[in-house]
Protein backbone atom coordinates (compact mmCIF):
# COMPACT_ATOMS: atom_id res chain seq x y z
CA UNK A 1 0.00 0.00 0.00
CA UNK A 2 0.96 3.57 -0.66
CA UNK A 3 0.03 6.55 1.19
CA UNK A 4 0.44 9.85 0.72
CA UNK A 5 0.49 12.13 3.75
CA UNK A 6 0.00 16.21 2.62
CA UNK A 7 1.69 18.20 5.54
CA UNK A 8 0.91 22.34 5.94
CA UNK A 9 2.28 25.20 7.94
CA UNK A 10 -0.20 27.50 9.72
CA UNK A 11 -0.31 30.48 12.25
CA UNK A 12 1.32 29.07 15.29
CA UNK A 13 -2.21 30.47 17.29
CA UNK A 14 0.17 30.93 20.72
CA UNK A 15 2.16 34.10 18.69
CA UNK A 16 0.03 37.23 18.74
CA UNK A 17 -1.75 37.40 15.38
CA UNK A 18 -1.25 40.54 12.86
CA UNK A 19 -3.44 42.21 10.30
CA UNK A 20 -2.35 44.05 7.85
CA UNK A 21 -3.14 47.97 7.96
CA UNK A 22 -5.63 47.34 5.20
CA UNK A 23 -7.66 44.63 7.19
CA UNK A 24 -7.61 42.54 4.16
CA UNK A 25 -5.52 39.32 5.19
CA UNK A 26 -2.87 37.79 7.66
CA UNK A 27 0.59 40.04 7.67
CA UNK A 28 2.20 37.08 6.61
CA UNK A 29 5.87 38.25 7.13
CA UNK A 30 4.78 38.79 10.81
CA UNK A 31 2.96 35.20 11.31
CA UNK A 32 4.75 32.71 12.87
CA UNK A 33 4.06 29.32 11.38
CA UNK A 34 3.74 25.61 12.37
CA UNK A 35 2.89 22.14 11.38
CA UNK A 36 -0.67 22.24 11.31
CA UNK A 37 -1.95 19.85 14.46
CA UNK A 38 -4.18 17.60 12.67
CA UNK A 39 -1.79 17.23 9.47
CA UNK A 40 0.88 16.59 12.38
CA UNK A 41 -1.66 13.42 13.19
CA UNK A 42 -1.96 12.61 9.97
CA UNK A 43 1.50 11.84 9.84
CA UNK A 44 1.51 9.93 12.41
CA UNK A 45 -1.28 7.52 11.46
CA UNK A 46 0.51 7.23 7.95
CA UNK A 47 3.19 5.82 9.98
CA UNK A 48 1.61 3.36 12.19
CA UNK A 49 0.22 1.95 8.75
CA UNK A 50 3.61 1.80 8.06
CA UNK A 51 4.81 -0.16 11.15
CA UNK A 52 1.00 -2.13 10.89
CA UNK A 53 0.82 -3.13 7.13
CA UNK A 54 3.92 -2.30 5.64
CA UNK A 55 2.75 0.79 3.81
CA UNK A 56 5.32 2.95 1.95
CA UNK A 57 4.37 6.63 2.98
CA UNK A 58 5.60 10.16 0.80
CA UNK A 59 4.90 13.20 2.56
CA UNK A 60 4.21 15.91 0.74
CA UNK A 61 4.44 19.97 1.08
CA UNK A 62 4.39 23.45 -0.40
CA UNK A 63 7.48 25.09 -0.23
CA UNK A 64 7.08 27.79 1.84
CA UNK A 65 8.53 29.29 5.45
CA UNK A 66 10.67 27.15 7.43
CA UNK A 67 8.79 23.48 5.41
CA UNK A 68 12.39 21.91 5.42
CA UNK A 69 12.32 21.47 9.27
CA UNK A 70 9.42 19.66 9.50
CA UNK A 71 10.09 17.79 6.39
CA UNK A 72 13.61 16.70 8.23
CA UNK A 73 11.22 15.97 11.04
CA UNK A 74 9.32 13.64 9.15
CA UNK A 75 12.27 12.31 7.39
CA UNK A 76 14.06 11.27 10.97
CA UNK A 77 10.37 9.64 11.94
CA UNK A 78 11.23 7.25 8.54
CA UNK A 79 8.78 8.40 5.76
CA UNK A 80 10.35 7.05 2.88
CA UNK A 81 9.90 9.67 -0.07
CA UNK A 82 9.79 13.52 0.17
CA UNK A 83 8.20 16.05 -2.22
CA UNK A 84 8.06 19.30 -2.08
CA UNK A 85 5.79 21.43 -4.49
CA UNK A 86 7.17 24.79 -5.43
CA UNK A 87 5.64 27.87 -4.10
CA UNK A 88 6.60 31.41 -4.60
CA UNK A 89 4.23 33.33 -3.07
CA UNK A 90 3.84 35.42 -0.98
CA UNK A 91 1.26 33.77 1.53
CA UNK A 92 0.75 30.07 1.94
CA UNK A 93 -1.38 27.95 -0.37
CA UNK A 94 -5.21 28.03 0.37
CA UNK A 95 -7.39 25.37 0.92
CA UNK A 96 -8.79 25.46 -2.85
CA UNK A 97 -5.01 25.74 -4.11
CA UNK A 98 -3.72 22.90 -2.06
CA UNK A 99 -6.72 20.82 -3.34
CA UNK A 100 -6.38 21.86 -7.25
CA UNK A 101 -2.39 21.41 -7.18
CA UNK A 102 -2.86 17.71 -5.38
CA UNK A 103 -5.47 16.62 -7.53
CA UNK A 104 -3.05 17.15 -10.34
CA UNK A 105 0.08 15.68 -8.92
CA UNK A 106 -1.74 12.62 -7.05
CA UNK A 107 -2.51 10.63 -10.15
CA UNK A 108 1.15 10.64 -11.17
CA UNK A 109 2.34 9.11 -7.48
CA UNK A 110 0.88 5.55 -7.76
CA UNK A 111 -0.68 6.11 -4.34
CA UNK A 112 -4.04 4.50 -3.10
CA UNK A 113 -4.35 6.25 0.11
CA UNK A 114 -4.18 10.42 0.80
CA UNK A 115 -4.04 11.17 4.66
CA UNK A 116 -4.18 14.91 5.86
CA UNK A 117 -5.53 17.35 8.73
CA UNK A 118 -9.64 17.42 8.32
CA UNK A 119 -9.02 20.74 8.72
CA UNK A 120 -6.66 24.07 8.90
CA UNK A 121 -6.88 26.89 11.40
CA UNK A 122 -7.22 29.21 8.48
CA UNK A 123 -9.41 27.12 5.92
CA UNK A 124 -12.88 29.63 5.71
CA UNK A 125 -12.77 29.40 2.18
CA UNK A 126 -13.00 25.80 0.63
CA UNK A 127 -11.57 22.91 2.97
CA UNK A 128 -8.31 21.35 1.53
CA UNK A 129 -9.08 17.04 2.17
CA UNK A 130 -12.83 16.72 1.24
CA UNK A 131 -12.51 18.89 -2.21
CA UNK A 132 -8.96 17.16 -2.88
CA UNK A 133 -11.14 13.76 -2.56
CA UNK A 134 -14.23 15.39 -4.66
CA UNK A 135 -11.37 16.57 -7.68
CA UNK A 136 -10.08 13.13 -7.74
CA UNK A 137 -13.33 11.46 -7.70
CA UNK A 138 -11.93 9.23 -4.48
CA UNK A 139 -13.42 8.05 -1.22
CA UNK A 140 -13.71 10.61 1.30
CA UNK A 141 -14.30 10.66 5.26
CA UNK A 142 -13.10 12.94 7.29
CA UNK A 143 -12.88 13.69 10.98
CA UNK A 144 -11.33 10.42 11.59
CA UNK A 145 -9.87 9.39 14.56
CA UNK A 146 -7.43 6.35 13.38
CA UNK A 147 -7.38 3.74 10.42
CA UNK A 148 -7.57 -0.19 10.77
CA UNK A 149 -7.20 -2.60 7.48
CA UNK A 150 -10.48 -4.19 7.06
CA UNK A 151 -11.35 -7.89 5.70
CA UNK A 152 -11.66 -6.74 2.10
CA UNK A 153 -8.07 -5.29 0.71
CA UNK A 154 -9.41 -2.70 -1.16
CA UNK A 155 -10.86 -1.31 1.91
CA UNK A 156 -10.04 0.52 5.53
CA UNK A 157 -11.96 1.04 8.49
CA UNK A 158 -11.95 4.89 9.49
CA UNK A 159 -13.46 5.47 12.78
CA UNK A 160 -15.12 8.87 12.34
CA UNK A 161 -15.85 11.01 15.65
CA UNK A 162 -18.92 11.75 16.61
CA UNK A 163 -20.49 14.02 20.04
CA UNK A 164 -20.44 12.22 23.03
CA UNK A 165 -17.24 10.47 22.80
CA UNK A 166 -18.80 8.01 20.18
CA UNK A 167 -16.97 6.57 17.03
CA UNK A 168 -18.93 5.47 13.76
CA UNK A 169 -16.65 2.69 12.20
CA UNK A 170 -16.65 3.01 8.08
CA UNK A 171 -15.42 0.94 5.34
CA UNK A 172 -13.65 3.04 2.92
CA UNK A 173 -12.99 1.65 -0.14
CA UNK A 174 -9.49 2.48 -2.02
CA UNK A 175 -8.46 4.76 -3.77
CA UNK A 176 -9.63 6.84 -0.91
CA UNK A 177 -8.60 10.30 0.40
CA UNK A 178 -9.12 10.57 4.69
CA UNK A 179 -9.28 13.67 6.74
CA UNK A 180 -7.34 12.95 10.12
CA UNK A 181 -8.33 14.99 13.59
CA UNK A 182 -6.49 12.40 15.43
CA UNK A 183 -3.96 9.44 14.83
CA UNK A 184 -4.99 6.26 16.86
CA UNK A 185 -1.64 7.54 18.83
CA UNK A 186 -0.31 10.80 19.83
CA UNK A 187 2.82 11.76 17.27
CA UNK A 188 5.98 10.09 18.49
CA UNK A 189 8.37 12.25 19.36
CA UNK A 190 12.23 12.32 17.62
CA UNK A 191 15.46 14.19 19.28
CA UNK A 192 16.59 16.90 17.81
CA UNK A 193 19.75 15.08 16.77
CA UNK A 194 17.41 12.91 14.60
CA UNK A 195 16.31 15.85 13.11
CA UNK A 196 19.60 17.41 12.44
CA UNK A 197 21.08 14.08 11.24
CA UNK A 198 18.02 13.45 8.78
CA UNK A 199 18.78 17.23 7.46
CA UNK A 200 22.22 16.10 6.27
CA UNK A 201 21.17 12.73 4.63
CA UNK A 202 17.76 13.57 3.12
CA UNK A 203 16.97 14.82 -0.31
CA UNK A 204 13.60 16.35 -1.28
CA UNK A 205 11.99 15.62 -4.95
CA UNK A 206 10.98 18.62 -6.17
CA UNK A 207 7.43 19.52 -8.36
CA UNK A 208 6.45 22.17 -9.96
CA UNK A 209 3.71 24.22 -8.60
CA UNK A 210 1.21 26.58 -10.22
CA UNK A 211 2.97 30.08 -11.30
CA UNK A 212 -0.21 32.03 -11.64
CA UNK A 213 -3.04 32.22 -8.95
CA UNK A 214 -6.77 32.26 -9.85
CA UNK A 215 -8.96 35.10 -7.59
CA UNK A 216 -10.38 33.55 -4.33
CA UNK A 217 -13.64 32.17 -4.97
CA UNK A 218 -15.73 34.99 -2.53
CA UNK A 219 -14.52 38.46 -2.09
CA UNK A 220 -12.41 38.86 1.08
CA UNK A 221 -14.16 41.98 2.55
CA UNK A 222 -12.19 42.80 6.24
CA UNK A 223 -9.89 40.19 8.15
CA UNK A 224 -9.89 41.39 12.02
CA UNK A 225 -9.08 40.50 15.41
CA UNK A 226 -11.77 39.01 16.96
CA UNK A 227 -13.31 42.11 19.31
CA UNK A 228 -14.40 41.30 22.82
CA UNK A 229 -18.02 42.07 22.12
CA UNK A 230 -18.69 40.11 26.13
CA UNK A 231 -15.69 39.77 27.86
CA UNK A 232 -15.29 38.16 31.77
CA UNK A 233 -14.65 40.57 34.73
CA UNK A 234 -11.40 40.21 35.25
CA UNK A 235 -10.02 39.74 38.68
CA UNK A 236 -6.45 41.46 39.52
CA UNK A 237 -3.90 40.99 42.03
CA UNK A 238 -1.56 38.93 43.15
CA UNK A 239 -2.70 34.97 43.46
CA UNK A 240 -3.75 35.51 47.00
CA UNK A 241 -5.41 38.44 46.13
CA UNK A 242 -7.52 37.23 43.07
CA UNK A 243 -8.38 33.46 45.32
CA UNK A 244 -9.79 35.67 47.99
CA UNK A 245 -12.03 37.36 44.97
CA UNK A 246 -12.95 33.94 43.47
CA UNK A 247 -13.72 32.56 46.88
CA UNK A 248 -16.29 35.67 47.92
CA UNK A 249 -17.87 35.24 44.07
CA UNK A 250 -18.59 31.32 44.53
CA UNK A 251 -19.83 31.70 48.19
CA UNK A 252 -21.99 34.72 46.88
CA UNK A 253 -23.58 32.36 43.90
CA UNK A 254 -24.00 29.69 46.41
CA UNK A 255 -21.40 27.19 44.81
CA UNK A 256 -19.75 26.99 47.89
CA UNK A 257 -21.29 26.17 50.91
CA UNK B 1 -36.68 35.80 -8.79
CA UNK B 2 -37.13 33.11 -6.30
CA UNK B 3 -34.35 30.98 -5.53
CA UNK B 4 -33.98 27.86 -2.78
CA UNK B 5 -32.04 27.93 0.66
CA UNK B 6 -31.60 24.19 1.16
CA UNK B 7 -30.53 22.96 4.91
CA UNK B 8 -29.97 19.20 4.34
CA UNK B 9 -31.09 18.04 7.50
CA UNK B 10 -28.77 15.97 10.29
CA UNK B 11 -30.32 12.95 12.52
CA UNK B 12 -28.43 11.23 15.05
CA UNK B 13 -28.91 9.49 17.52
CA UNK B 14 -32.85 9.29 16.58
CA UNK B 15 -33.08 13.14 17.22
CA UNK B 16 -32.65 16.01 14.37
CA UNK B 17 -29.76 17.88 15.89
CA UNK B 18 -29.81 21.35 16.59
CA UNK B 19 -28.07 22.36 14.95
CA UNK B 20 -29.63 21.56 11.93
CA UNK B 21 -32.64 23.34 14.06
CA UNK B 22 -30.13 26.26 13.37
CA UNK B 23 -29.37 26.44 9.86
CA UNK B 24 -33.34 26.48 9.74
CA UNK B 25 -33.09 29.26 11.47
CA UNK B 26 -30.55 30.98 9.79
CA UNK B 27 -31.85 29.93 6.09
CA UNK B 28 -35.38 31.81 7.47
CA UNK B 29 -33.74 34.82 8.63
CA UNK B 30 -32.44 35.38 5.55
CA UNK B 31 -34.48 34.37 3.12
CA UNK B 32 -36.65 36.73 1.15
CA UNK B 33 -40.35 36.62 0.69
CA UNK B 34 -40.08 35.19 -2.85
CA UNK B 35 -37.16 32.36 -1.52
CA UNK B 36 -38.37 28.77 -0.15
CA UNK B 37 -36.56 26.91 2.66
CA UNK B 38 -36.37 23.38 1.67
CA UNK B 39 -35.36 21.12 3.84
CA UNK B 40 -33.81 17.50 2.97
CA UNK B 41 -34.36 14.77 4.81
CA UNK B 42 -32.49 11.37 4.77
CA UNK B 43 -34.96 8.56 5.30
CA UNK B 44 -37.95 8.97 7.87
CA UNK B 45 -38.62 11.81 9.60
CA UNK B 46 -38.16 11.01 13.21
CA UNK B 47 -40.85 11.92 16.02
CA UNK B 48 -40.47 14.92 17.69
CA UNK B 49 -38.85 15.95 14.51
CA UNK B 50 -41.64 18.38 13.60
CA UNK B 51 -40.83 21.60 15.02
CA UNK B 52 -37.51 21.92 13.67
CA UNK B 53 -39.08 21.40 10.29
CA UNK B 54 -41.76 23.64 10.61
CA UNK B 55 -39.53 26.55 9.60
CA UNK B 56 -39.15 25.29 6.89
CA UNK B 57 -41.79 25.66 3.66
CA UNK B 58 -41.00 22.39 2.16
CA UNK B 59 -39.74 19.30 3.35
CA UNK B 60 -38.62 16.68 1.25
CA UNK B 61 -37.75 13.15 2.70
CA UNK B 62 -35.52 11.27 0.32
CA UNK B 63 -36.23 7.26 0.29
CA UNK B 64 -34.54 4.08 -0.02
CA UNK B 65 -33.14 1.49 2.54
CA UNK B 66 -29.86 2.93 3.34
CA UNK B 67 -30.31 6.65 3.19
CA UNK B 68 -30.49 7.18 6.39
CA UNK B 69 -26.99 5.67 7.31
CA UNK B 70 -25.03 8.63 7.98
CA UNK B 71 -22.73 8.01 5.18
CA UNK B 72 -21.48 11.67 3.84
CA UNK B 73 -20.13 11.14 0.39
CA UNK B 74 -23.29 9.43 -0.45
CA UNK B 75 -25.55 11.70 0.76
CA UNK B 76 -24.08 14.76 -0.63
CA UNK B 77 -23.65 13.19 -4.33
CA UNK B 78 -27.35 12.21 -3.36
CA UNK B 79 -27.92 15.87 -2.33
CA UNK B 80 -25.99 17.03 -5.59
CA UNK B 81 -28.49 14.85 -8.22
CA UNK B 82 -31.39 15.62 -6.49
CA UNK B 83 -31.12 20.11 -6.26
CA UNK B 84 -30.93 22.02 -9.40
CA UNK B 85 -27.99 23.64 -8.48
CA UNK B 86 -29.15 27.06 -10.56
CA UNK B 87 -32.07 27.36 -8.83
CA UNK B 88 -30.55 27.11 -5.31
CA UNK B 89 -28.71 30.18 -3.94
CA UNK B 90 -27.74 28.47 -0.90
CA UNK B 91 -26.81 25.28 0.63
CA UNK B 92 -26.77 25.44 4.80
CA UNK B 93 -25.31 22.73 6.87
CA UNK B 94 -24.35 22.66 10.36
CA UNK B 95 -20.43 22.55 11.26
CA UNK B 96 -20.48 18.96 12.76
CA UNK B 97 -18.78 15.95 12.12
CA UNK B 98 -21.55 15.10 9.56
CA UNK B 99 -21.74 18.57 8.15
CA UNK B 100 -17.64 19.34 7.88
CA UNK B 101 -18.00 16.32 5.44
CA UNK B 102 -21.24 17.11 3.65
CA UNK B 103 -21.09 20.65 3.06
CA UNK B 104 -17.28 20.57 0.99
CA UNK B 105 -18.46 17.70 -1.30
CA UNK B 106 -21.61 19.18 -2.06
CA UNK B 107 -19.46 22.50 -2.90
CA UNK B 108 -16.52 20.46 -5.08
CA UNK B 109 -19.22 18.36 -6.51
CA UNK B 110 -21.01 21.53 -8.14
CA UNK B 111 -17.69 23.20 -8.18
CA UNK B 112 -19.39 26.57 -6.32
CA UNK B 113 -17.70 28.55 -2.81
CA UNK B 114 -17.82 26.83 -0.04
CA UNK B 115 -17.94 29.16 3.27
CA UNK B 116 -17.21 27.29 6.47
CA UNK B 117 -16.45 28.54 9.89
CA UNK B 118 -19.51 30.56 9.19
CA UNK B 119 -20.90 32.21 12.66
CA UNK B 120 -22.55 34.98 10.99
CA UNK B 121 -24.85 35.41 7.48
CA UNK B 122 -27.10 38.05 6.43
CA UNK B 123 -28.36 39.75 3.73
CA UNK B 124 -26.86 43.34 2.50
CA UNK B 125 -28.83 44.44 -0.38
CA UNK B 126 -28.27 41.69 -3.26
CA UNK B 127 -25.50 40.08 -1.90
CA UNK B 128 -25.07 37.29 1.19
CA UNK B 129 -22.42 38.41 3.60
CA UNK B 130 -21.18 35.85 6.30
CA UNK B 131 -18.62 36.59 9.17
CA UNK B 132 -16.24 33.38 9.32
CA UNK B 133 -14.45 32.75 13.24
CA UNK B 134 -11.28 31.10 11.98
CA UNK B 135 -7.46 30.82 14.09
CA UNK B 136 -9.45 28.84 17.01
CA UNK B 137 -12.02 32.16 17.35
CA UNK B 138 -8.63 34.80 17.49
CA UNK B 139 -10.03 35.93 13.92
CA UNK B 140 -12.39 36.99 11.78
CA UNK B 141 -13.17 37.53 7.80
CA UNK B 142 -16.16 39.08 6.71
CA UNK B 143 -16.53 37.83 2.97
CA UNK B 144 -19.18 38.69 0.46
CA UNK B 145 -20.59 35.42 -1.06
CA UNK B 146 -20.63 36.80 -4.00
CA UNK B 147 -21.73 33.42 -6.25
CA UNK B 148 -24.51 31.96 -7.66
CA UNK B 149 -24.90 29.21 -5.64
CA UNK B 150 -23.09 28.56 -2.24
CA UNK B 151 -22.56 26.26 0.36
CA UNK B 152 -21.76 27.58 4.23
CA UNK B 153 -20.94 25.91 7.30
CA UNK B 154 -22.58 27.33 9.80
CA UNK B 155 -21.00 27.55 13.38
CA UNK B 156 -23.09 26.10 16.23
CA UNK B 157 -24.50 28.43 18.74
CA UNK B 158 -24.54 31.27 15.78
CA UNK B 159 -28.51 31.14 15.64
CA UNK B 160 -29.82 28.99 18.40
CA UNK B 161 -31.48 32.49 19.68
CA UNK B 162 -32.15 34.50 16.90
CA UNK B 163 -35.75 34.92 17.04
CA UNK B 164 -37.75 33.75 13.76
CA UNK B 165 -42.18 34.98 13.15
CA UNK B 166 -43.22 31.36 12.67
CA UNK B 167 -44.88 30.36 9.38
CA UNK B 168 -48.39 30.68 9.24
CA UNK B 169 -48.67 27.31 7.50
CA UNK B 170 -47.63 23.82 7.60
CA UNK B 171 -44.59 23.06 5.37
CA UNK B 172 -45.08 21.07 1.79
CA UNK B 173 -44.51 17.51 2.58
CA UNK B 174 -42.87 15.82 -0.33
CA UNK B 175 -41.24 12.16 -0.93
CA UNK B 176 -38.46 11.59 -3.29
CA UNK B 177 -37.54 7.70 -3.77
CA UNK B 178 -33.98 7.10 -4.09
CA UNK B 179 -32.93 4.10 -6.65
CA UNK B 180 -29.55 2.11 -5.67
CA UNK B 181 -27.55 3.31 -8.92
CA UNK B 182 -27.96 6.57 -6.78
CA UNK B 183 -26.27 5.74 -3.56
CA UNK B 184 -22.56 5.85 -3.69
CA UNK B 185 -21.79 2.88 -1.51
CA UNK B 186 -17.68 3.33 -1.58
CA UNK B 187 -18.19 4.61 1.98
CA UNK B 188 -20.26 2.31 4.22
CA UNK B 189 -21.09 2.57 7.58
CA UNK B 190 -20.56 -0.50 9.81
CA UNK B 191 -22.25 0.32 13.58
CA UNK B 192 -21.37 3.10 16.01
CA UNK B 193 -18.52 2.60 18.94
CA UNK B 194 -19.89 4.02 22.34
CA UNK B 195 -17.27 5.00 24.96
CA UNK B 196 -16.49 2.77 27.22
CA UNK B 197 -18.05 4.07 30.72
CA UNK B 198 -16.57 5.30 33.81
CA UNK B 199 -17.46 6.15 37.40
CA UNK B 200 -17.97 9.65 36.49
CA UNK B 201 -20.19 11.48 34.02
CA UNK B 202 -19.09 14.52 33.86
CA UNK B 203 -22.30 15.94 32.49
CA UNK B 204 -24.27 15.37 35.71
CA UNK B 205 -21.27 17.15 37.75
CA UNK B 206 -22.06 20.54 39.60
CA UNK B 207 -18.63 21.57 39.53
CA UNK B 208 -16.42 21.21 36.86
CA UNK B 209 -12.27 21.65 36.86
CA UNK B 210 -11.36 21.25 32.79
CA UNK B 211 -7.73 21.85 32.10
CA UNK B 212 -6.26 22.37 28.72
CA UNK B 213 -2.82 22.26 26.94
CA UNK B 214 -1.65 24.53 29.67
CA UNK B 215 -1.61 21.95 32.14
CA UNK B 216 1.42 20.84 30.15
CA UNK B 217 1.98 17.05 31.36
CA UNK B 218 0.19 13.92 32.75
CA UNK B 219 2.12 14.72 36.60
CA UNK B 220 0.37 17.81 36.93
CA UNK B 221 -3.13 16.71 36.15
CA UNK B 222 -2.39 15.71 39.85
CA UNK B 223 -2.62 19.75 41.21
CA UNK B 224 -5.95 19.99 39.37
CA UNK B 225 -7.37 16.62 41.19
CA UNK B 226 -6.79 17.86 43.80
CA UNK B 227 -8.42 21.43 43.72
CA UNK B 228 -11.24 19.52 42.40
CA UNK B 229 -11.62 17.27 45.51
CA UNK B 230 -11.64 20.57 47.97
CA UNK B 231 -14.28 22.04 45.40
CA UNK B 232 -16.13 19.40 45.40
CA UNK B 233 -16.24 19.21 41.46
CA UNK B 234 -14.91 15.97 38.86
CA UNK B 235 -11.94 17.03 36.51
CA UNK B 236 -12.29 17.26 32.58
CA UNK B 237 -10.17 18.68 29.75
CA UNK B 238 -10.28 20.00 26.36
CA UNK B 239 -8.96 17.63 23.27
CA UNK B 240 -5.37 18.05 23.64
CA UNK B 241 -5.60 16.44 27.25
CA UNK B 242 -7.70 13.70 26.29
CA UNK B 243 -5.72 13.19 22.98
CA UNK B 244 -2.50 12.28 24.59
CA UNK B 245 -3.96 9.57 27.12
CA UNK B 246 -4.27 11.80 30.30
CA UNK B 247 -7.80 11.99 30.36
CA UNK B 248 -10.42 9.18 29.18
CA UNK B 249 -12.50 10.57 26.21
CA UNK B 250 -16.08 10.43 28.56
CA UNK B 251 -14.19 13.35 30.27
CA UNK B 252 -13.55 15.53 27.19
CA UNK B 253 -15.48 19.21 27.06
CA UNK B 254 -16.71 19.93 23.22
CA UNK B 255 -17.55 19.19 19.99
CA UNK B 256 -16.46 15.44 20.10
CA UNK B 257 -17.10 15.51 23.56
CA UNK B 258 -19.31 15.79 26.30
CA UNK B 259 -21.68 19.55 26.31
CA UNK B 260 -22.04 20.30 30.14
CA UNK B 261 -23.73 22.87 31.98
CA UNK B 262 -22.21 22.69 35.27
CA UNK B 263 -22.98 25.26 37.85
CA UNK B 264 -19.83 26.08 37.86
CA UNK B 265 -16.60 25.69 34.95
CA UNK B 266 -13.45 26.22 35.94
CA UNK B 267 -11.25 26.32 32.54
CA UNK B 268 -7.40 26.69 33.11
CA UNK B 269 -4.57 26.47 30.64
CA UNK B 270 -8.11 26.39 27.82
CA UNK B 271 -7.70 29.02 24.52
CA UNK B 272 -11.39 28.39 24.18
CA UNK B 273 -11.44 27.45 20.43
CA UNK B 274 -15.06 27.29 19.22
CA UNK B 275 -15.19 23.88 19.46
CA UNK B 276 -14.21 23.06 22.91
CA UNK B 277 -17.04 26.32 23.71
CA UNK B 278 -19.38 24.58 22.40
CA UNK B 279 -19.97 22.10 24.77
CA UNK B 280 -19.52 24.46 27.81
CA UNK B 281 -20.68 27.66 26.91
CA UNK B 282 -23.85 27.27 28.74
CA UNK B 283 -22.50 26.91 32.32
CA UNK B 284 -23.91 28.99 34.73
CA UNK B 285 -20.71 30.38 35.74
CA UNK B 286 -17.79 30.32 33.51
CA UNK B 287 -14.33 31.14 35.33
CA UNK B 288 -11.55 30.95 33.03
CA UNK B 289 -7.59 31.30 34.33
CA UNK B 290 -5.15 31.65 31.00
CA UNK B 291 -1.58 33.93 30.55
CA UNK B 292 -2.82 34.85 27.40
CA UNK B 293 -4.91 37.58 27.77
CA UNK B 294 -6.20 37.94 24.27
CA UNK B 295 -7.50 34.35 24.90
CA UNK B 296 -10.77 33.84 23.53
CA UNK B 297 -12.16 31.84 26.03
CA UNK B 298 -12.22 35.67 28.17
CA UNK B 299 -14.78 36.31 26.07
CA UNK B 300 -17.14 33.05 26.98
CA UNK B 301 -16.25 33.45 30.93
CA UNK B 302 -17.76 35.53 33.51
CA UNK B 303 -14.94 35.97 35.46
CA UNK B 304 -11.23 35.71 34.21
CA UNK B 305 -7.54 35.35 35.08
CA UNK B 306 -4.99 36.75 33.48
CA UNK B 307 -2.04 34.50 35.47
CA UNK B 308 -0.19 31.22 35.26
CA UNK B 309 -2.50 28.12 36.34
CA UNK B 310 0.04 26.77 38.50
CA UNK B 311 0.19 30.18 40.09
CA UNK B 312 -3.23 30.10 40.73
CA UNK B 313 -4.23 26.61 41.87
CA UNK B 314 -1.99 26.62 44.96
CA UNK B 315 -3.45 29.52 46.19
CA UNK B 316 -7.14 28.98 45.37
CA UNK B 317 -6.83 25.80 46.95
CA UNK B 318 -5.35 27.70 50.39
CA UNK B 319 -8.23 29.85 50.06
CA UNK B 320 -11.06 27.46 50.13
CA UNK B 321 -9.03 25.34 53.10
CA UNK B 322 -9.14 28.66 54.97
CA UNK B 323 -12.62 29.37 54.43
CA UNK B 324 -14.06 26.25 54.75
CA UNK B 325 -11.70 25.81 58.51
CA UNK B 326 -13.36 29.55 59.20
CA UNK B 327 -17.15 28.36 58.83
C1 LIG C 1 -14.04 18.44 14.28
C2 LIG C 1 -13.35 18.93 15.51
C3 LIG C 1 -13.79 18.51 16.74
C4 LIG C 1 -13.17 18.98 17.90
N1 LIG C 1 -13.67 18.59 19.10
C5 LIG C 1 -13.15 19.13 20.23
C6 LIG C 1 -13.71 18.80 21.51
O1 LIG C 1 -14.65 18.01 21.64
N2 LIG C 1 -13.17 19.38 22.59
C7 LIG C 1 -12.11 20.25 22.52
O2 LIG C 1 -11.67 20.76 23.56
N3 LIG C 1 -11.56 20.55 21.33
C8 LIG C 1 -12.04 20.00 20.19
N4 LIG C 1 -11.45 20.30 19.00
C9 LIG C 1 -10.15 21.00 18.99
C10 LIG C 1 -10.20 22.49 19.16
O3 LIG C 1 -10.25 23.09 17.88
C11 LIG C 1 -8.90 23.01 19.84
O4 LIG C 1 -7.78 22.55 19.13
C12 LIG C 1 -8.77 22.57 21.30
O5 LIG C 1 -9.97 22.85 22.01
C13 LIG C 1 -7.61 23.31 21.95
O6 LIG C 1 -7.44 22.87 23.27
P1 LIG C 1 -6.75 23.79 24.36
O7 LIG C 1 -7.50 25.04 24.54
O8 LIG C 1 -6.53 22.95 25.57
O9 LIG C 1 -5.30 24.05 23.75
P2 LIG C 1 -4.67 25.37 23.14
O10 LIG C 1 -5.54 25.95 22.13
O11 LIG C 1 -3.28 25.02 22.79
O12 LIG C 1 -4.67 26.38 24.38
C14 LIG C 1 -3.87 26.26 25.51
C15 LIG C 1 -4.09 27.53 26.33
O13 LIG C 1 -3.43 27.40 27.57
C16 LIG C 1 -2.83 28.64 27.91
N5 LIG C 1 -1.74 28.29 28.83
C17 LIG C 1 -0.61 27.61 28.55
N6 LIG C 1 0.12 27.45 29.67
C18 LIG C 1 -0.58 28.05 30.67
C19 LIG C 1 -0.34 28.21 32.08
N7 LIG C 1 0.75 27.73 32.69
N8 LIG C 1 -1.25 28.89 32.80
C20 LIG C 1 -2.38 29.40 32.21
N9 LIG C 1 -2.64 29.26 30.90
C21 LIG C 1 -1.75 28.58 30.15
C22 LIG C 1 -2.40 29.23 26.61
O14 LIG C 1 -2.32 30.65 26.71
C23 LIG C 1 -3.52 28.78 25.66
O15 LIG C 1 -4.55 29.75 25.60
C24 LIG C 1 -12.05 19.84 17.81
C25 LIG C 1 -11.59 20.23 16.57
C26 LIG C 1 -12.22 19.79 15.43
C27 LIG C 1 -11.71 20.24 14.11
N1 LIG D 1 6.83 15.82 19.11
C1 LIG D 1 7.83 16.15 18.28
N2 LIG D 1 8.25 15.28 17.38
C2 LIG D 1 9.22 15.60 16.55
N3 LIG D 1 9.85 16.74 16.52
C3 LIG D 1 9.50 17.66 17.38
C4 LIG D 1 8.47 17.41 18.31
N4 LIG D 1 8.33 18.52 19.08
C5 LIG D 1 9.24 19.41 18.63
N5 LIG D 1 9.93 18.89 17.59
C6 LIG D 1 10.95 19.55 16.83
O1 LIG D 1 12.14 19.56 17.60
C7 LIG D 1 12.81 20.80 17.44
C8 LIG D 1 13.04 21.43 18.79
O2 LIG D 1 11.82 21.73 19.38
P1 LIG D 1 11.70 22.26 20.92
O3 LIG D 1 11.86 21.06 21.76
O4 LIG D 1 10.29 22.81 20.95
O5 LIG D 1 12.76 23.29 21.05
C9 LIG D 1 11.97 21.65 16.52
O6 LIG D 1 12.53 21.61 15.23
C10 LIG D 1 10.63 20.99 16.53
O7 LIG D 1 9.97 21.09 15.26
Amino acid sequence: MNVLVVVRLVPDLVEPLVVTPQEDNLDWEETALVLNESDDHALEEALLLKEKYQARVTVVAFDFGEIDQVLYMAAAKGVDRIIKISWPHREPPNSLEIAETLAQLVPTLKVELVVMGCQSPTEFLGMAAPQLAAALDWSYVGVVRGLEASEHPEAWKAYKEYPGAVLAEMEVQLPAVVGILTASQPPRYVPVSRIRAAAQQTRFEMVEGPRELKEPSAAIRRVYLTPATAHATMLRGSEEEVARQLVEILLEKGILK
Amino acid sequence: MSRRIAVPVEVYRGQITDLTRECLIAARLVARDEDEVVAYVFGEIPDHGNSALQLADRVVTLENGQVSQPVALAQAKLLCSKLDRKDTELVLVGSSSWGLDVGPLVAAFWGVPLVANCQGLERRQASLWATCRICAGKLLVDVEVGAQTAVVLLLPGSFLRKEVTPRATQPVMEKESVSSQEWDARVRFQRWIEPQREDVDITQAEILVAVGRGIERQENLEVAEELAEVLGGVVCGSRPVVDQGWLPPTRQVGKSGMIVKPKLYLAMGISGAPEHVEGMKDAELIVAINRDERAPIFHVAHYGIVADLFDVIPALKEALVARRQEA
